[in-house]
């Protein structure tokens, strides 16, 4: 009993406890505090900015990606999709700076700015999209040919199939996908600041540039928090809309 | 080999699946039939014929270059549509440039028609939408009103229209609508690659081999590697247009894409600072390698004890979850200042807080959780009975551990190691900026300097860097498995 | 009664296979309230000619009628709706709840919520699930057994007055496989659904069908009842199909009831030692069976038996084991008449009241008849 007891709490309160601790100390030690509270109104306008774009282009992406998942497991995809798919993996080893990069570089070509506000969401969006693309596939996918036959046999229509049993089922595996492009974005976010996307990133890379420790810090901490929050944030949404029927273990290989 | 055949219409189907997913028709017993994979011999053919041909066209091969005194003024003809007056020898490397990539499609296509005939192929749709997406639409945009642009698009019109015509008639891609589609294909890409050796051509006046190095060389590495990437991905005959596709995507990308930057843009770039992209790759790779190395030799043990105390597995894998949601500039900048105060505190070499440090700590850090959580899962999802076994034949627990856990493990961990990899290749390029040197470096200099092949070309190099760790380590992760997990079911 | 599904020459064949029919011409009727069973090999077209009924297969050519209507007619969606479906592997919905599962056709048509909560519970006392502990669960938390149960009330729940089940037990350990399919015939006795069952177990054909349909290569070999195509095989085809050990196998559809000797050799508990014996010499048999008042079985009485001291036959009577139901099955009885040395077995009712005895020699000449 003792020990179980122990190790809830270690579980909950210790990173917490330590989390607070580092938080503190770097606040304390460097200044951040000082720097922060003097420029509120400008560190608020990043943080909205940060949220802004994170928001945003989670949300395109998500819309995007589900929607293109599942038309890749409609009928008369059936080559397109796994070639689609192929593509997609492909895509999603290229590093988050390579597609900041990418969407400087390529956007003039097409008529656009490569700076501002636009590219950033662009290349959140572009980044972020693929891995909901893939799981919205595999769920669907994976979805058990005896359950479709059944419900096909029963009388549902396509789109109710689609709506009430492909969908759902596929939804932890569509959360997890959802769950790492939010990772992804807000881990690179800050790197969005690099082709004038705003955010908080202007405080680290110009702590980083002045080397003072205060400014990058007070970038720093808030996207490890916000990144944190969405993380949890997450985790809890998947617990609420994925049915008790499948949810799935704690651990799975990546 | 062999692949599972629906009985009733004699196309390949999963082996699982209970009807056919072409005729519908339940499956009750799968019929089996040995498919043709291509043989490793014959894609060593197909590469050497790639390159012969790349060597034979290309013009700075002594030999290569034309005499003034062949009479052949069908060439001139030909030159004389692109309203250019140029004189016969430059018409003969124009169309000889341009006729590389069509001939060289064309005889691929011919040495695997030959072989067998062609079924469906699952790459053909997908490679005709990039071909009207990626080349025919921006083509026409930017060519409209030119006599090369119009030529294009009628015959890919045509060529389309044919096949699909011929599709739709047969009711399957027959190899007479793929012979069709071939063609009309090559003589289009032939136009099309025209009008890029014409200003080509034009640019550099002659055509030696230090002036065209950066055309040479870009188009070479980047069609050697689709063609890797292809196959290495190519299982069967059938497969061949995945081959083509990757020849034609590199093309269609370098005219869309890359040939308006290369005259000045990132590949010249890549061709003048040659050796500072091979260093700042190999510190980027030197970077990786060193943390992995610290991060396996960590992360596997690790991995291993938390399977048999659970509430360290709770810990160490709740603990390692929150280090990887820290976006890693963010890890940074906590580390920076850290770093330097023990600098400081130790009197130590200067600057630890800055450079490679940090980063290869960093990289270690963030590889932590795919490795010991896959151990992790590979070792607590080895079958409960495997183990009673080996433990009822006498193996101790450490015998357990090296002769059946870890190697029943392996391809798992390498799963983890491939995703930290290639998380390691992206956050290592982030570390440029704290002055860790790599591959980031081209796109921090180059967005302070607002140069844009700066940047492009930092961008590609790293993300050529990750794709091909990560086929490299795909590989890796086959190969590490047991040979008797292949089977699978 | 009347005929509730009907196979008019319905033919198909498969797209990319013109040679070979997958069904060929198969025409029968069933009438309401009867099961009936398509049994054959692998690759017979028994599942295809099943699922032609719902249209998850389209026919070639022919006629289905569902009640009197071509199904080839009717909106699939709602020809669906009325027709129940049970598939081997279940295919329980594992994202609902079991109450989701069963309730999602009637949902589908509208019903209102009490009615659709009602029939929920009063189909889950049907299948012997208790409502109330097994409603809100899923089904990854059930047995197979208890899964298949909640498949066979999923596909009841809106009254479908047809129902396919293909292969439904298919997947189910032998043991708990025969307690489901006696289950099922119960159910069916309440229930008179009309249903077309898809198995390849010639057995569970037998047991479970009103009417065998036997098809090979797409082609109907025999449409009967199970005693005829044990009794008069139509070809060697099904003789061999329906198995060597055909005769013991009518064993088990034949009961108790239509092979014993329905007069027993009596004697009341009280009556006399004197007339027991009396009647022992008169009947020329070795055992007399011993009954009381209401002409319940209370044992047995051997000359041997009579020879001892006593006054009424009560006071030597031997309890006997060698009793069965005269509804249980010949094999049943077969089995008891080996299993004791009396030689034959007394058959009694529900009562414990003796109806008749049954010896091999009863059995064998049914058998012959």
């Amino acid at each position: 009993m003792p020990t179980t007891i122990i190790s809830s709490l270690l579980k909950r309160f210790l990173p917490l406890a330590i989390t607070v601790a580092v938080v503190v100390w770097l606040y304390h030690h460097y200044g951040a505090l000082t720097y922060t509270i003097e420029n509120t109104k400008e560190f608020m306008r990043f943080v909205a900015e940060h949220i802004f774009l994170v928001v945003v282009s989670l949300a395109a992406s998500v819309i995007v990606g589900v929607s293109l998942g599942t038309i890749m497991t409609r009928k008369g995809f059936e080559k397109t999709g796994p070639a689609i798919m192929a593509l997609v993996n492909i895509w999603q080893s290229v590093p988050s700076l390579g597609v900041i990069a990418l969407a400087y570089g390529f956007l003039p070509l097409l008529g656009l700015s490569g700076i501002g506000v636009l590219p950033a969401l662009i290349a959140l969006f572009f980044h972020a999209v693929a891995p909901i693309v893939r799981n919205t596939y595999a769920g669907i996918e994976a979805v058990s040919a005896d359950v479709i036959e059944s419900a096909t046999g029963m009388g549902m229509t396509e789109r109710q199939i689609l709506m009430r049993i492909e969908l759902p089922n596929a939804l932890p595996v569509i959360m997890g996908g959802v769950r790492t492009s939010s990772a992804i974005i807000v881990g690179t976010a800050p790197l969005a600041f690099l082709i004038g996307g705003g955010g908080l990133g202007f405080l680290i890379f110009t702590g980083i540039a002045l080397m003072d420790m205060g400014i990058l810090i007070s970038g720093a901490v808030p996207v490890a928090l916000i990144a944190m929050i969405f993380d949890n944030l997450f985790g809890k949404l998947e617990k609420i809309v994925v049915s008790k029927g499948i949810q799935a273990e704690e651990y799975q290989t990546a | 080999m062999e692949i599972a055949v629906c009985p009733s219409c004699q196309k390949e189907i999963p082996e699982t699946t209970k009807f056919c997913s072409h005729c519908q028709a339940p499956i009750l017993s799968v019929a089996r039939k040995a498919i043709s994979v291509w043989p490793w011999r014959d894609k060593i053919i197909l590469f050497a014929t790639l390159l012969v041909a790349i060597a034979f066209f290309q013009p700075w091969v002594p030999g290569s270059v034309l005499n003034e005194d062949v009479p052949l003024s069908a060439f001139r003809m030909l030159m004389s549509i692109g309203d250019l007056d140029i004189d016969f020898l430059e018409s003969y490397n124009i169309l000889r440039m341009a006729l590389m990539v069509p001939l060289l499609i064309f005889l691929l296509f011919l040495l695997t028609y030959l072989r067998r005939s062609f079924q469906e192929s699952i790459f053909l749709p997908l490679f005709l939408l990039i071909i009207v997406l990626s080349a025919f639409v921006p083509a026409l945009v930017a060519w409209l009103g030119k006599l090369w642009g119009i030529a294009f698009g009628v015959i890919l019109a045509v060529g389309i229209f044919a096949y699909f015509k011929n599709v739709m008639r047969t009711g399957r891609l027959g190899p007479t609508s793929h012979f069709i589609l071939t063609l009309f294909l090559c003589f289009a890409i032939f136009l099309y690659q025209m009008d890029l050796a014409q200003s080509v051509y034009l640019k550099f006046e002659t055509l030696h081999f230090t002036d065209t190095f950066g055309y040479w060389f870009t188009w070479l590495v980047i069609t050697l590697l689709l063609v890797i990437i292809a196959l290495s991905s190519l299982k069967r005959v059938e497969d061949f247009w995945l081959l083509v596709s990757a020849v034609i995507l590199s093309l269609v990308g370098y005219r869309t894409f890359i040939n308006p930057l290369f005259l000045s843009g990132p590949f010249a770039f890549f061709a003048d600072n040659f050796s500072t992209v091979g260093e700042y790759t190999m510190t980027h790779i030197q970077m990786v390698a060193i943390a992995q190395v610290i991060a396996i030799s960590t992360a596997v043990p690790i991995g291993i004890y938390i399977t048999r105390n659970p509430t360290a597995a709770n810990i160490v894998l709740y603990l390692t979850s929150i280090v990887i949601t820290i976006p890693s500039i963010a890890l940074f900048g906590f580390m920076m200042p850290i770093l330097s105060t023990i600098d400081r505190h130790w009197d130590a070499v200067s600057g630890i807080g800055i450079g490679q440090v940090p980063a290869i700590i960093a990289l270690a850090l963030y590889s932590q959780l795919p490795i010991i959580r896959n151990t992790y899962i590979a070792i607590k999802n080895v079958d409960p009975s495997t183990i009673e076994a080996g433990r009822g034949m006498g193996m101790t627990r450490f015998q357990l551990l090296i002769q059946l856990q870890l190697p029943l493990a392996a391809p798992i961990i390498m799963a983890g190691v491939r995703t930290a990899v290639i998380m390691s290749i992206a956050i290592a390029a982030i570390a440029a900026y704290i002055g860790a040197g790599g591959l980031g470096l081209f796109v921090s200099e180059g967005l302070q300097m607002a140069t844009n092949d700066s940047v492009i070309a930092g961008a590609i190099s790293m993300s050529i860097l990750a794709i091909l760790a990560d086929i490299v380590l795909q590989k890796a992760e086959d190969w590490l498995t047991p040979t008797g997990l292949k089977i699978v079911r | 009664m009347s005929v509730m599904l009907s196979f008019q020459e319905v033919t198909k064949i498969y797209p990319g296979a013109e040679h070979f029919k997958a069904v060929d011409s198969l025409t029968f009727d069933l009438n309401e309230g009867e099961i009936c069973t398509l049994v054959g090999p692998s690759g017979c077209g028994k599942t295809t000619a099943m699922k032609m009924i719902n249209r998850l297969i389209s026919m070639t050519s022919g006629k289905i009628l569902v009640d009197g209507q071509n199904a080839d007619r009717m909106d699939t969606i709602e020809l669906r709706r009325s027709i129940g479906y049970v598939i081997q592997n279940i295919g329980l919905f594992p994202n609902m709840t079991i109450a989701e599962n069963i309730a999602i056709v009637p949902r589908l048509k509208g019903w209102d919520a009490g009615k659709i909560s009602e029939k929920v519970e009063s189909l889950l006392e049907m299948v012997n699930l208790p409502a109330e502990e097994f409603m809100n669960r899923y089904p990854k938390e059930l047995s197979g057994g208890q899964q298949q149960r909640i498949g066979v009330a999923r596909g009841m729940a809106a009254d479908p007055p047809i129902m396919l089940m293909d292969e439904p037990f298919g997947a189910i350990d032998p043991i708990n496989r025969e307690h489901l399919q006696n289950e099922f015939l119960r159910i069916q006795e309440k229930v008179r659904k009309t249903i077309v069952f898809v198995t390849h177990d010639i057995d569970e054909a037998i047991k479970m069908g009103d009417k065998i349909c036997l098809l090979r290569n797409g082609k109907l070999v025999q449409f009967d009842n199970p005693e005829k195509l044990l009794t008069e095989p139509a070809n060697d085809f099904v003789r061999d199909f329906v198995g060597g050990d055909r005769t013991l196998k009518r064993l088990n559809l034949l009961k108790v009831k239509n092979a014993m000797q329905t007069d027993p050799p009596l004697i009341r508990a009280l009556e006399s030692l004197q007339t027991a014996k009396g009647k022992l010499s008169e009947l020329k048999t070795d055992h007399l069976i011993v009954v009381d008042e209401n002409g319940r079985l209370l044992g047995t009485v051997d000359p041997a038996a009579l020879g001892k001291t006593g006054d009424k036959v009560a006071e030597v009577v031997q309890a006997t084991q060698a009793h069965i139901q005269a509804s249980a099955s010949l094999k049943d009885g077969l089995s008891e008449i080996f299993s004791h040395d009396l030689g034959f077995v007394i058959a009694v009712d529900d009562a414990q009241k003796v109806v008749g005895t049954l010896t091999e020699k009863d059995i064998k000449a049914l058998l012959r008849k």
